[in-house]
């Protein structure tokens, strides 16, 4: 006798599991788009002239990355309330994962700038372009176009690593999945769909940043 | 496109290896369990130790609490030694399902649709769930003033389906284990905690700006066993009579919570 699966307790709360898919998706999304912009300016600091710039870069991506996940989710959403700051678990799971994503971010973008000789911010100087004009021309796009694989999977893991935020009760896939578990007690299932959902969502969010990545730097390739 | 095929294919490469592994999982071998137990010379229990004074740790990092008891007078009965597996909500119907545990002994609270997947034995312990509030919150008498209200549970808990069932009007936030809920309260996530009378108590001895909000329902909890296995779940059960009989579970109560039990069934 093997076990008999249940797979109607899955399909009759597809509902439920497409809401919270929604949800990991708004909440991944938000964080990746934030955090790539964190992620630029902070790559930028840590590379500035100005000592108190980069100390500042730098502890905020050593601080990130040498800590948990859960353990800066915890202290942006229990931690906070005590200097007066009360956020929703919403908005904590975007704020904790958006700081999450930047901070890996920064040292991939940081890398791919340093990978940028010294001679072409020179050279495009010296044919007259403007200091914005080099930095968006020269630096960032072609570093950009660069980092941008190792980008796009720390995006998925970035939607992945959501999944840790029903921790504060911020309501996501996880959380959808693992509240009708305890219902019903039918673990395989759910957790079986939940797979499914989550594999099928990194694949998307692989699919939007390699056709972004594509179109974005055609338009890097030419300008060069 | 061609990325797109690949990745389709990947995936019904998963299901089928997921659908494959899940189809050899055992559910009941033939002997039953307590032949087994008894062959064995030991008692392998699925156990919760992180729901105090249930389940919990001593100083010396031994399992300790009213669970422990428990499944050590089963032991003792059965004239047997026990191997503990610690499990957490979500893996300890896994462990059960799997053969990986004899029984699982974890504040199981038995209701009709988790008994479609696991069988349940009579209850050994009945409680109150009641709820935790603010003395400043003078507007919050019982659980029919939570309209609007923001109420912290454990998520899945036979507490969160009360709740969800008796205060429709009130937001609910769902934590992970007890410990969390109980902060989320403390730092005013939440209005109120729904949580065991015994922890409420506790709670409203050590903080003096809280109080009780009153009684929202009565739970119990019973001991988890694999379904088609009648010969252990009838043992166990004649267990269950012949010591809650003789008030051994009001016992262990009084010895854990400091609290009387809550007459719950009539044959206790």
């Amino acid at each position: 006798m093997t076990y008999k699966f249940h797979w109607e307790v899955p399909l009759q709360n597809l509902p439920a599991f497409l809401w919270g898919a929604l949800a990991t998706l708004e909440l991944s999304g938000v964080a990746v788009l934030c955090g790539l912009l964190i992620a630029v300016a902070a790559a930028l600091a840590r590379l500035s002239r100005f000592r108190v710039l980069r100390g500042a870069a730098a502890t905020y991506v050593e601080v990130i990355r040498n800590t948990p996940f859960i353990v800066q989710l915890f202290y942006v959403y229990f931690g906070l309330p005590t200097i007066g700051i009360n956020l929703g678990a919403f908005t904590v799971a975007i704020v904790a994962l958006t700081l999450n994503c930047g901070a890996y971010c920064t040292e991939i973008i940081r890398a791919g700038i340093e990978s940028i000789h010294r001679g072409q911010t020179e050279a495009g100087l010296s044919l007259g372009m403007t200091s914005w004009q080099v930095f968006r021309y020269v630096i960032l796009m072609p570093t950009l176009r660069v980092v941008w694989p190792p980008l796009a999977s720390q995006f998925i893991a970035t939607v992945l690593g959501s999944s840790v935020v029903s921790q504060i009760s911020a309501e996501e896939l996880t959380y959808a999945g693992s509240l009708l578990e305890s219902r019903t007690y039918r673990t395989f299932e759910i957790f079986f769909a939940i797979t499914v959902i989550y594999f099928v969502m990194s694949q998307v969010f692989a699919l939007v940043a390699h056709l972004s990545g594509r179109r974005m730097f055609r338009q890097a390739w030419g300008q060069l | 496109m061609r990325r797109l095929l690949r990745s389709s294919n990947v995936l019904v490469g998963v299901c089928l290896g997921f659908v494959l592994l899940a189809c050899t999982i055992p559910t009941f071998a033939g002997e039953s369990t307590l032949e087994q137990v008894l062959k064995r010379g030991k008692l392998i229990v699925g156990i919760g130790l992180g729901a105090p004074p249930f389940g919990m740790y001593d100083a010396d990092k031994k399992p300790t609490g009213f669970d422990v008891d428990l499944a050590k007078l089963i032991a003792e009965e059965l004239k047997v030694g026990i191997e503990w597996v610690d499990t957490t909500s979500v893996n300890r119907i896994p462990y059960l399902l799997t053969n990986k545990v004899d029984l699982t002994i974890a504040t199981f609270g038995p209701t009709p649709e988790r008994a479609k997947q696991i069988a349940f034995t009579k209850p050994y312990l009945s409680w109150n769930l009641v709820l935790i509030g603010w003395k400043k919150d003078s507007g919050i008498k019982s659980y029919k003033d939570l309209k609007g209200k923001t109420v912290a549970v454990t998520r899945g808990t036979t507490q969160d389906i009360a709740i969800t069932r008796l205060a429709p009007e009130a937001k609910i936030v769902r934590y992970e284990d007890d410990p969390v809920a109980m902060l989320a309260f403390e730092q005013k996530k939440a209005d109120v905690l729904a949580t065991a009378e015994v922890v409420a108590l506790k709670k409203a001895k050590d903080n003096k700006d809280a109080e009780l909000k009153g009684v929202v329902s009565r739970s119990w909890a019973a001991i988890g066993v694999r379904h088609g296995d009648q010969d252990w779940l009838n043992w166990l059960n004649t267990f269950m009579d012949w010591h809650g009989g003789q008030g051994k579970f009001s016992e262990f109560f009084q010895k854990w919570n400091g609290i009387e039990m809550p007459p719950a069934l009539p044959n206790w």
